[in-house]
């Protein structure tokens, strides 16, 4: 193991500080900075989820096409590293097929068949026509099959889809894009809600000890004893076909029982790194002397406690923004997120394995994107881990 | 012992009454009853009325529940759960076990091979990681288990057809079972579920190893036995290794629930007949008593996996089992 930069001292209370102002807010920002450079692993997950950040937040303006622009027409256009065969030279209509041919070769293979829907758009073709640009927009009738060949001389056109286009016609690249933004924010809205719910749950529980502490503890024994993704499912297929109880939330419906069922399955996993943080805390000078002081249990946990706990927050938030992840998109492939045709990486995998065998353009894009982001996650989290020096504890 | 595991057996069965009740109320609460959903627009009073008595949803939710969990109406001949009777399928009008039938086995098989290929070679690969960290073969090793815990299954699933199946065309891309055979007299169809699972656990269970290596190695009891002198691989596999494994067994239990999870996605992806491709069918078909003994079924298993990780580490800790 790398030798850490900076050792933990998140059990010895000397991070604690009241004051939450700015400059409080700068020097968390300068610590984990520090912690997230401090390591190989750190400065490379760093860069990617930020990259994935920048996307998520600007994405939709980066696309070249709206993630709703649907053009039947365009249907299964492979992508523009696919088209290099679309060579200039003289091509025929094959009798009652929308393919060109090769004049020369008389074999049409699978890629070539791909090529010409790139080249699809051909402007008004016509007999005997030279083609020499693609323009965008024009449609493509074959009126004529077996006609006199046609010469193909540039394809401009083919480059328009730098990942090609789906099942429905849209732009594979445009809806990876647009994909990010839901993905972040529901896994990250799930992760914070469940380190929420696991630090009040596990920090009162251990503060508070005795036969509370027990109760609680045992329930969240039995919460751990049920799998997670079966408990999410659950919910989602008894909740998820109902109207929100408010209108207005009918929209995001699906999403909000996604994010509160991420957060309960992460619960007991986080309350109980929280109440062993606690119990570690509560018998220290700084806990002892706020107590004397008179105050209230509340604000030992939240002002004393709590800052102390920061950087076990920091890796857990990344530990399970990555599982979070995993879940979302998994809940998307299995059909039981977002809607069919929406712009998410699951949907998008599990729709388009169907084709993966002609246009495996449609899998590989939005599998690069949900790889490259839990990897980022990932690596992010053991640097952190790495730098502070905590131990290496593998949650549920 | 004999009381460690009275409260281990306690908890698995007050676990399994939770769920079921969970389970039962879910089901209650599903918008628009069973019978509406079944008649479709050819409803009528009547039909209606002879639906709901012929399911027996006319009566109240409790006896509902007791008749389906321990049968206590003789009226109907259901033996009840406990005597493993899961009921009928709404859609499939036969009974919960015969649909499930060879599913249960078909899944087990694919678990039993996963595990099985997946803990030893990455306890192996972790100890031997654990040892040497920081070397290139560690590096690459943790490189790839870096990404087996990123990928989600269904895109590690996709790939392997895309590359073993479509481009090379090795492996039928998709793991059907035809009439009359069992997985195992067409091995083919398993690779690719099972390198899917395999991946995923295998990361899993070889980080945890060689975080635990790297920590025990560095103990004083290592260092010491280190300095006497003791050769090393006699060091590594009689003093540290032992220790080290301790916490990666509460990992492979854990694995189990990763597993359940898995197959769930890894047979949809693969569209192998198993129990997790029942369990999506059943919800997309609102077959309410097939999606009940199903969840039954898997959290049982889930549970029973945790209790034989929870023994071998009280056999293996005595601190647990006296604690």
């Amino acid at each position: 193991m790398a030798s850490p930069a900076f050792t933990g001292e998140i059990y010895t209370g000397v991070v604690r500080s009241a004051g939450a102002s700015l400059s409080a807010v700068g020097r968390g920002l300068r610590n984990f900075l520090r912690l997230a450079l401090g390591t190989t692993s750190g400065r490379i997950g760093l860069p990617i989820v930020l990259a994935h950040a920048f996307v998520a937040i600007f994405g939709p303006w980066l696309a070249p096409y709206s993630p709703t622009d649907i053009r039947a027409e365009h249907q299964f256009v492979a992508p523009a590293w696919k088209q290099e065969f679309l060579s200039v030279g003289k091509y025929v209509i094959v009798a009652g097929s929308e393919t060109l041919q090769a004049l020369d070769n008389g074999v049409l293979s699978e890629e070539f068949r791909k090529g010409f829907a790139v080249a699809s758009p051909l402007s008004n073709l016509t007999d005997a026509a030279t083609v020499s640009t693609v323009q965008e927009g024009s449609s493509w009738t074959l009126n004529q099959p077996g006609a006199a060949p046609y010469e193909v001389t540039t394809i401009e056109g083919s480059k328009r889809y730098w990942f090609g286009t789906d099942n429905y016609g849209f732009d594979t690249f445009s809806r990876t894009l647009a994909g990010a933004r839901s993905l972040i924010l529901i896994s990250l809205c799930g992760a914070l809600l469940g380190i929420f719910l696991g630090t009040v749950v596990g920090m009162g529980s251990g503060y508070k000890g005795g036969k509370i502490d027990e109760v609680v503890m045992r329930i969240v024994d039995a919460m751990m004893a049920f799998p997670g993704l079966l408990l999410t499912l659950l919910i989602l297929v008894t909740l998820g076909d109902r109207d929100a109880p408010w209108g207005w939330l009918n929209d995001q419906w699906t999403n909000v029982l996604i994010v509160i069922t991420v957060g309960i399955v992460f619960l007991p996993g986080i309350s109980r790194v929280m109440r062993s943080i606690t119990l570690k805390a509560k018998n220290q000078e700084f806990v002892m002397s706020a107590r004397l002081r008179g105050e209230s249990a509340a604000y030992i946990i939240f002002r004393e406690i709590l800052p102390n706990a920061m950087t076990v927050l920091a890796v857990e938030l990344a530990v399970r923004l990555s599982y979070s992840i995993l879940i979302v998109s998994s809940l998307g492939f299995l059909g039981l997120g977002p809607e069919p045709g929406t712009a998410d990486w699951g949907v998008m995998i599990g729709e388009g394995r169907t084709y993966i065998a002609d246009s495996p353009w449609i899998v590989l894009a939005p599998a690069g994107a949900i790889s490259s982001l839990v990897v980022g996650v990932n690596l992010l989290a053991d640097g952190i881990r790495q730098a502070s020096g905590l131990p290496r504890e593998i949650t549920s | 012992m004999a009381r460690f595991l009275a409260v281990r057996l306690s908890l698995i069965v007050l676990t399994l009454v939770l769920v079921s009740v969970a389970i039962f109320i879910a089901g209650e609460v599903l918008p628009g009853d069973a019978c509406t959903k079944k008649l479709g627009r050819f409803i009528t009073p009547d039909s209606y009325r002879a639906c709901m008595a012929e399911w027996d949803l006319d009566r109240s939710a409790p006896v509902r529940y007791l008749d389906w969990i321990a049968g206590v109406d003789p009226g109907d001949g259901s033996g009840g759960v406990i005597l493993g009777d899961f009921g009928y399928s709404f859609n499939q009008l036969r009974p919960v076990t015969e649909v499930i039938g060879h599913r249960f086995w078909y899944s087990v098989t694919l678990a039993v091979i996963a595990f099985f290929a997946a803990v030893p070679t990455a306890v192996l690969v972790g100890i031997w990681a654990g040892v040497r960290p920081d070397s290139i073969g560690d590096r690459i090793v943790s490189a790839v288990a870096m990404v087996g815990i990123s990928l989600p299954e269904f895109v590690t699933g996709s790939l392997l057809i895309l590359i073993l199946a479509s481009e090379l065309d090795l492996l039928p891309t998709l793991s059907t079972i035809a009439e009359g055979e069992t997985p195992l007299t067409n091995p083919k169809i398993l690779v690719m579920p099972v390198l899917t699972l395999t991946f995923v656990v295998f990361a899993y269970i070889m980080r945890m190893t060689r975080a635990n290596v790297i920590e025990v190695m560095q103990s004083n009891y290592v260092r010491t036995a280190i300095l006497k002198g003791i050769p090393m691989r006699r060091v590594v596999l009689r003093h540290a290794v032992p220790n080290a494994l301790l916490p990666t067994i509460s990992v492979v239990a854990q694995m189990s629930g990763w597993l359940l999870a898995g197959l769930i996605i890894v047979e949809t992806v693969f569209s192998y007949p198993g129990l997790g491709q029942l369990l999506l069918a059943s919800i997309n078909a609102d077959d309410q008593p097939l999606l009940q003994g199903l969840v039954l079924i898997i959290a049982g298993a889930y549970t029973v996996g945790n209790l034989v990780a929870d023994l071998l580490y009280a056999y293996l800790d005595p601190r647990i089992r006296y604690a």
